[in-house]
C-alpha cells in the first residue's frame, strides 16, 4: 500500500521504462526531421527568397505571371503624373496594347486552368485611385515621336517594356491624365500625359 | 534611403508603441514577457489608422499614421493602467531596453540592407497593392475587409506612409519575434525540477529546429500573412497560458494583464486573414474550458475585451464605410455572423463553471470537449459530404507531400501520436494536455471551414497548407515540455533551474 500521490519505486521505474520507450521513439522520428533539414537545399519546394530591395516594381518583377504587368501600367501611370493619378485612359480592348506576349515575356499564367489576361483593369485600377477610363483612340506612339521623347530624357522604364513619359515642366503641363499607348511593334506600352498627346 | 528610412521607422514606431502601450503592465509581465509582446502589440496601431481614414475621409499618410501610433500608444497605456497596473514582482531593468531595441533594429538593418523577400501573387496584388490604394484614399475596400483582412493592407500604407515603397522588413522581425515567444513560453513550462542544461538544451533544440524546417524559412521572408498569424497566435496562447496556468495563477493583476495581451494578440490575429476569426475560437475555447478549471471571469473579461476592443474598432470602421458589404469570401453578413457566434462563444464560457460539476477532472473535460468537435465535424459532414471527401483529401495531401513540407507532418503526427499512447512517461500534464487539445482544436476548425466552405487544393499555394504553418510553433512547444517532462523522468528530479 502506498499513500495517495507517493510513487512506489516499481512505479518509478515502470515510469521510467515508458519515458525511455518514448524518448528512444521521439528521437527517432527527431532524426527523421534533422535528416530533413540536412537535405532542404535540395529539397526546399517553396519560392526562393529574390532580392527585390525597397522597389515595388522589382519585387513584382521578379515574380513570373504575366499579370504583373498591369503593376508595372500602374507604377508607370504614377511617375508619368508626377505621383497622382486623376484619369488613366485605356484602349477599349486592353489585348490590343497586350506586349506580354512578345519580347519573352510570356510565362505560364493560369488561374484554375484558365489563362489569365497580363492586362487587367482591376489589377491597375486600384494602383491609380481606380481613375480607369475606357475609351476608344489611336493608342499608338509612331517611333519618330518615341525619338524625340528619349532625345528630351522623358522616357523613364520600367521593368516588362513599360515606359513613363514623364513632362519636363511638371507643373505647368501635368493635370494627373495619363493616356496608355505602345509603339507600332507592340514590344513597349508608353504611359503619356494626355497634354502630350495631343502635342504628339 | 528612403525605402531603408521607411521599413526601418515602421518596425521602430511598431516597437515604440508596444512599448507604451504595454508600460504600466511590465512588472507585470516581466521583462521577457513585456518586451516580446510589444513589437506584436505596437503593429495594431496600423489597423486602426485605416479605421481612422476610414472614418474621418484622410489619406493613410504620414499624419494619420502618427495619429495612429499615437492613439493605440496612449489608449493601450491607459488600458493596460485601468485593467492591469500593479507593482508586480518582476523587474524590468532599463538595459533589457537597450538589449531588446538593439537585437529588434539591428535585425530590421540587417533585412533593410539584405533586400531579400519572397513574394507571390498575393503579396503584390492583395497586400502591396492595396496598401498603396489605402496610401492613395484611405477608404476601406470590399476587397480588403472582405477578401484579404484588413490588417496587412494598412500595415503596407503605414509603411509606404514612412516613406518605403515595398513592404519587407517586418515579416522576418515578426519571424525573429516568434521565435523568442517561443523559446519564453518553453522555457516557462518546462518542468521546473529540470536542471538549467537541460532547459537550456532543450529550448535550443527546439528553437533550431523549427527554425531550420522549409516553411518556417520560407514564411519568414514572405509577404504575406502566415508568419503574422503564426506570431499572433503563439503570444495569445502564451497570453492564455499566463493568465490561467502560469504567473497569472499566483497574481491575479498578472493574469489580468497576460489577458489583456492575449485578447489584443487575438484581435490582431482575427484581422489577418478573413478566416482569421474562425481560428481565433481555438483560444477562446481554450479559455473557456481554463476557466471552467479554475474559474475568474475577470481574465475572460480581460481577455475578450482586448480581442472586442480592436475588432469594434476595425470592423466597425468597416461596416460604417461599407454598409453591410457584398464580398464573395467573405460578406459583411458572414463577417456579422461570425462575430456575434464569437460573442456567444465568449458570453457562454462566463457559464464555464457552472457545468465543470460535470467534470470528474481535466482529462474528462478535454475528452468530452473532444469529443463535441467531433460531433460537429460529423454534423458538418452531413451537411456537404461531396465537399468534405475533396477538402480532406486535398488537406491531408498537401500535409503528406503536395504542400513542400517534406517531413515535418509525419514527425508531428508520429510525435503525437508516440506521446498520447506513452503519456506516463512525464509527470505534469497540465500544460501538454491543454496544449496538445489546443492543436486539435486548430485542426478541428479547420476541417470544418474547409469541408463547408473552401475545399482547396493540392498545391503548395493552398491556403490550408499554408495555414496549418500557424499551429507549428505551439506543437513544438508542446513537444519541447513533453521533452523536458521525459528527460526529468529519466534523470529523476535534481537541481532547479
Amino acid at each position: 500500500m502506498r499513500r495517495a500521490g507517493i510513487a512506489t519505486s516499481e512505479e518509478r521505474l515502470a515510469s521510467r521504462m515508458v519515458a525511455l520507450a518514448a524518448t528512444v521513439l521521439l528521437a527517432s522520428l527527431f532524426v527523421g526531421l534533422v535528416v530533413d533539414v540536412v537535405r532542404l537545399p535540395m529539397r526546399y519546394e517553396f519560392p526562393r527568397p529574390v532580392r527585390t530591395g525597397d522597389s515595388f516594381a522589382a519585387a513584382a518583377d521578379t515574380e513570373g505571371r504575366n499579370r504583373m504587368l498591369s503593376v508595372m501600367v500602374g507604377l508607370a501611370a504614377r511617375e508619368a503624373a508626377g505621383g497622382r493619378v486623376e484619369r488613366l485612359t485605356v484602349p477599349t480592348d486592353l489585348s490590343s496594347v497586350n506586349i506580354a506576349d512578345k519580347g519573352g515575356l510570356e510565362a505560364a499564367d493560369t488561374f484554375g486552368g484558365v489563362a489569365q489576361p497580363a492586362l487587367d483593369a482591376r489589377l491597375f485600377g486600384p494602383l491609380v485611385r481606380g481613375r480607369v477610363a475606357v475609351a476608344e483612340y489611336d493608342h499608338v506612339l509612331a517611333a519618330a515621336k518615341i525619338d524625340a521623347l528619349d532625345e528630351q530624357g522623358a522616357l523613364r522604364p520600367y521593368p516588362r517594356g513599360v515606359l513613363a513619359v514623364v513632362v519636363p515642366d511638371a507643373a505647368t503641363a501635368n493635370d494627373g491624365n495619363i493616356v496608355l499607348m505602345v509603339d507600332a511593334a507592340r514590344e513597349r506600352l508608353y504611359l503619356v500625359p494626355s497634354s502630350l498627346v495631343s502635342e504628339l | 534611403m528612403p525605402g531603408f528610412s521607411g521599413n526601418f521607422a515602421l518596425v521602430t514606431v511598431s516597437l515604440l508603441v508596444g512599448w507604451i502601450a504595454l508600460w504600466p503592465c511590465r512588472r507585470l509581465l516581466g521583462a521577457w514577457g513585456y518586451h516580446l509582446a510589444a513589437y506584436p502589440i505596437g503593429l495594431l496601431a496600423w489597423p486602426v489608422g485605416a479605421a481612422l481614414t476610414e472614418v474621418t475621409g484622410g489619406l493613410y499618410q504620414l499624419g494619420i499614421a502618427a495619429l495612429a501610433a499615437v492613439l493605440v500608444a496612449l489608449v493601450g497605456s491607459l488600458t493596460c493602467w485601468f485593467v492591469a497596473s500593479g507593482h508586480g514582482d518582476a523587474s524590468v531593468p532599463t538595459w533589457t531596453w537597450f538589449a531588446h531595441g538593439a537585437v529588434v533594429l539591428g535585425l530590421a538593418g540587417v533585412f533593410s540592407a539584405a533586400g531579400y523577400s519572397v513574394l507571390g501573387y498575393d503579396s503584390v496584388f492583395h497586400y502591396e497593392m492595396w496598401g498603396l490604394w489605402l496610401f492613395d484614399t484611405g477608404r476601406l475596400t470590399l476587397r480588403i475587409v472582405g477578401a484579404y483582412g484588413m490588417f496587412l493592407p494598412s500595415m503596407h500604407a503605414a509603411n509606404r506612409a514612412f516613406g518605403g515603397d515595398w513592404t519587407f522588413v517586418v515579416y522576418p522581425v515578426m519571424a525573429a519575434h516568434l521565435l523568442a515567444l517561443l523559446g519564453y513560453a518553453l522555457w516557462r513550462t518546462l518542468p521546473a525540477a529540470l536542471t538549467r542544461a537541460w532547459g537550456v538544451a532543450i529550448v535550443s533544440a527546439t528553437l533550431v529546429l523549427l527554425a531550420t524546417t522549409s516553411p518556417f524559412l520560407f514564411h519568414t521572408l514572405n509577404v504575406h500573412s502566415h508568419m503574422a498569424s503564426a506570431m499572433y497566435f503563439t503570444l495569445a496562447i502564451i497570453g492564455v497560458y499566463e493568465a490561467f496556468l502560469g504567473l497569472g495563477k499566483i497574481a491575479d493583476k498578472t493574469a489580468l494583464a497576460w489577458s489583456l495581451v492575449a485578447g489584443l494578440s487575438l484581435g490582431g490575429f482575427a484581422l489577418l486573414r478573413t478566416d482569421g476569426f474562425a481560428y481565433a475560437v481555438v483560444v477562446l475555447a481554450l479559455a473557456a474550458v481554463l476557466n471552467m478549471v479554475d474559474p475568474n471571469p475577470r481574465r475572460l473579461l480581460a481577455l475578450h475585451g482586448g480581442l472586442y476592443a480592436v475588432i469594434a474598432i476595425t470592423y466597425g470602421a468597416a461596416f460604417i464605410g461599407l454598409g453591410v458589404w457584398h464580398e464573395d469570401r467573405m460578406s459583411g453578413k458572414m463577417a456579422g455572423t461570425v462575430i456575434v457566434l464569437t460573442l456567444l462563444i465568449s458570453a457562454a464560457s462566463y457559464a464555464g463553471p457552472w457545468f465543470s460539476r460535470w467534470f470528474r477532472n481535466r482529462q474528462t473535460l478535454l475528452l468530452t470537449v473532444v469529443g463535441l468537435n467531433f460531433a460537429a465535424i460529423v454534423g458538418a459532414y452531413v451537411l456537404r459530404p461531396a465537399g468534405f471527401e475533396v477538402a480532406m483529401t486535398n488537406m491531408v495531401g498537401n500535409l503528406a507531400s503536395a504542400g513542400g513540407y517534406g517531413f515535418l507532418w509525419y514527425f508531428i503526427a508520429g510525435s503525437a501520436l508516440v506521446t498520447l499512447v506513452l503519456r506516463q512517461g512525464w509527470a505534469d500534464h497540465e500544460w501538454t494536455d491543454y496544449a496538445l487539445y489546443a492543436f486539435f482544436q486548430f485542426f478541428a476548425i479547420a476541417v470544418i471551414v474547409h469541408g463547408l466552405v473552401h475545399e482547396g487544393r493540392l498545391s503548395r499555394a493552398d491556403s490550408f497548407s499554408r495555414l496549418a504553418f500557424h499551429a507549428v510553433p505551439l506543437f513544438f512547444w508542446y513537444l519541447g515540455t513533453v521533452g523536458g517532462g521525459l528527460v526529468q523522468t529519466l534523470t529523476g528530479p535534481r537541481s532547479t533551474r
